[in-house]
């Protein structure tokens, strides 16, 4: 078990595209079944940070402990093996696959088969198994790429602007679903909808310019979203 | 007859029936060519149309089969089934060497790696080697295959029915490949996103690196197959100039799909055997059909008339089939 209930612990994590810097010295961390954001304007690093996280992209420096385990420099599909499953901000799906084959790439991967708890959070993917991805809506498609996710009990759920391009109404439904989500795994949220990020996180970081610049903890900030000063 | 239409081992079996009959309408070494071919092409149009690896260097991989075979019969054997057995061994003990350090590219970097490859091949084979392949003159070893019980390879014949049958076999490998597996519907997803599925906690590598192995093990094997039908094989098997080939056949019938090979390569000799004794330049009309089928949807010949096939059978379907709609359109409305 981590030290703390801590899940996830990241350390001086620094990161550059070529020559130019573009994340400085972050640190955070995530406790088990804990719901936090990472909010900053466009450009500031969120998804960079995010990818770092997730192996897709190399740190310079830098300390990812994921369990309790050193994951920096592992692979990416090492790292979603390992439990912390990243979901990417594009909302694209397999478009040549079925929803069903959607599903059972995932299942194959983890070795987890057991769809209902998917359709417990998603009813609606039941109905469209046999529908391919390239039909499906916006909506749809974030509802597929967590249903894929969770498959294999993640511990850690990286989500990339889960809002964006959606309507309101499923918004609202994303809220309730990643406040289920929680109970069985910890969720960082990237993002810039502060009245979705607000409904959602019990804590928040604030990214400025590559660094981290304020963790919110008071539950009244958050919820007045007044922390929107800091970007 | 939906149904039936909808099931791939079906349409395998109907074509491949339809194929063995045409050997007695058209001349046995054309149809012959056609299957050799076809199985040259399906590796090449797999990496296409499933993988997203376009490559000029598929002559290499032949020609590796090719001289696997040629080798064992010229200075070691003469049985033709071992020879077939080394030139797949040597195919595949390459491929797992070459692919390793290949797929690592991406996009133009890996065409023109493989089409690099090939240009080594041919000056291997040509110069290099010539001592032991004699270059341009080539290695004949017709007349050292033994004759064989069963299916004798040392007649056309035999030859035939047993590229017939590695035939079906190779298309029932694909449609496994293609329809059937989680490896053949992780290829697909290397080509559409291959981020996506390293999210999923796929080794990408591995993935390509199967994909390519199965693949141009599959074109080695063709290799074998020609060096056996021809008796005989040079350098030119590996010319830089016959890489586009395989591509343009891929294209034509439709990469990616299942049957996409066996048409191009219908078509491909068609005109090479046909429209050369009226026109000299008949590459002039397969390239102007590959523009026009590129320009009538991306999809080949086969990949355009399944599109139309599907619809029309749905079209002229039974009850189940328009329930089948509604269904869907029920959905759709919500």
């Amino acid at each position: 078990m981590p030290k703390n209930n801590t899940i996830l612990e990241v350390t001086n994590l620094n990161a550059a595209y070529g020559q130019s810097k573009v994340i400085f010295d972050i640190n955070l961390n995530v406790k088990l079944n804990e719901r936090v954001a990472i909010v900053g304007r466009n450009g500031a690093g969120k998804t960079t940070m995010l990818k770092c996280i997730a192996g897709l992209l190399k740190a310079s420096s830098g300390s990812v402990i994921y369990d309790g385990m050193e994951i920096m420099g592992k692979a990416p599909f090492e790292v979603a093996k390992m439990g912390l499953k990243y979901i990417d901000q594009d909302k694209e799906v397999f478009l040549d696959l079925t929803v069903r084959e959607n599903l059972q790439l995932s299942s194959y991967a983890t070795g987890d088969y057991n769809w209902d708890r998917v359709f417990e959070h998603f009813p609606k993917l039941k109905i469209l198994l046999d529908r391919k991805g390239a039909y499906l809506s916006g909506g749809e498609r974030q509802m597929l790429m967590i249903g894929r996710a969770i498959l294999g009990d993640p511990k850690v759920l990286l989500i990339d602007e889960p809002t964006e391009g959606l309507a309101p109404s499923i918004v609202n439904d994303l809220v309730t679903t990643f406040h289920d989500l929680s109970k069985d795994s910890a969720i960082i949220i990237v993002g810039q909808n502060l009245s979705f990020v607000s409904r959602v996180a019990q804590r928040i970081y604030a990214v400025k310019e590559g660094r981290m610049i304020a963790e919110i903890r008071d539950k009244e900030e958050i919820k007045e979203a007044t922390y929107s000063r800091y970007l | 007859m939906k149904r039936l239409f909808n099931n791939n081992l079906s349409k395998i079996l109907i074509i491949f029936t339809i194929l063995y009959l045409l050997k007695y309408v058209l001349p046995q070494s054309f149809m012959l060519e056609v299957i050799i071919l076809s199985i040259y092409t399906m590796g090449c149009s797999f990496l296409i149309g499933r993988v997203g690896f376009v490559s000029f260097g598929q002559p290499a991989y032949l020609a590796i089969g090719a001289y696997g075979t040629a080798f064992y019969l010229y200075y070691f054997g003469t049985n033709p089934f071992v020879a077939i057995l080394v030139g797949i061994l040597l195919g595949l003990i390459i491929n797992i060497i070459t692919g390793a350090f290949f797929i690592r590219l991406n996009s133009s970097y890996y065409t023109l790696c493989n089409q690099a490859f090939c240009v080594v091949n041919f000056f291997i084979f040509q110069k290099a080697l010539v001592k032991y392949t004699h270059g341009d003159n080539g290695l004949w070893f017709l007349s050292r295959i033994d004759p064989t019980p069963v299916i004798d390879l040392s007649r056309t014949e035999g030859v035939f029915i047993f590229a017939f049958l590695v035939a079906v076999g190779v298309w029932l490998l694909f449609n496994y490949l293609m329809n059937h597996s989680v490896f053949g519907a992780t290829c697909l997803c290397v080509k559409c996103n291959e981020e996506k599925l390293r999210f999923l906690g796929y080794n990408v590598f591995n993935i390509k690196w199967l994909a390519f192995i199965i693949a141009n093990t599959i074109t080695s094997l063709a290799g074998a197959l020609y060096s056996l039908y021809f008796g005989f094989v040079s350098a030119g098997i590996t010319a830089p100039s016959k890489a586009i080939e395989p591509v343009a056949i891929s294209m034509l019938g439709g990469a990616g799909t299942l049957f996409g090979p066996l048409v191009g390569s219908f078509i491909f000799i068609g005109l090479k055997d046909i429209a050369s004794q009226v026109i000299s330049y008949w590459e002039l009309l397969v390239g102007l059909m590959l523009i026009i089928v590129m320009l009538a949807g991306e999809k080949g010949i086969v990949g355009s008339l399944e599109g139309f096939l599907s619809k029309l059978i749905n079209k002229h379907g039974n009850n189940e089939g328009l329930q089948a709609t509604n269904i869907e359109g029920e959905v759709g409305s919500e």
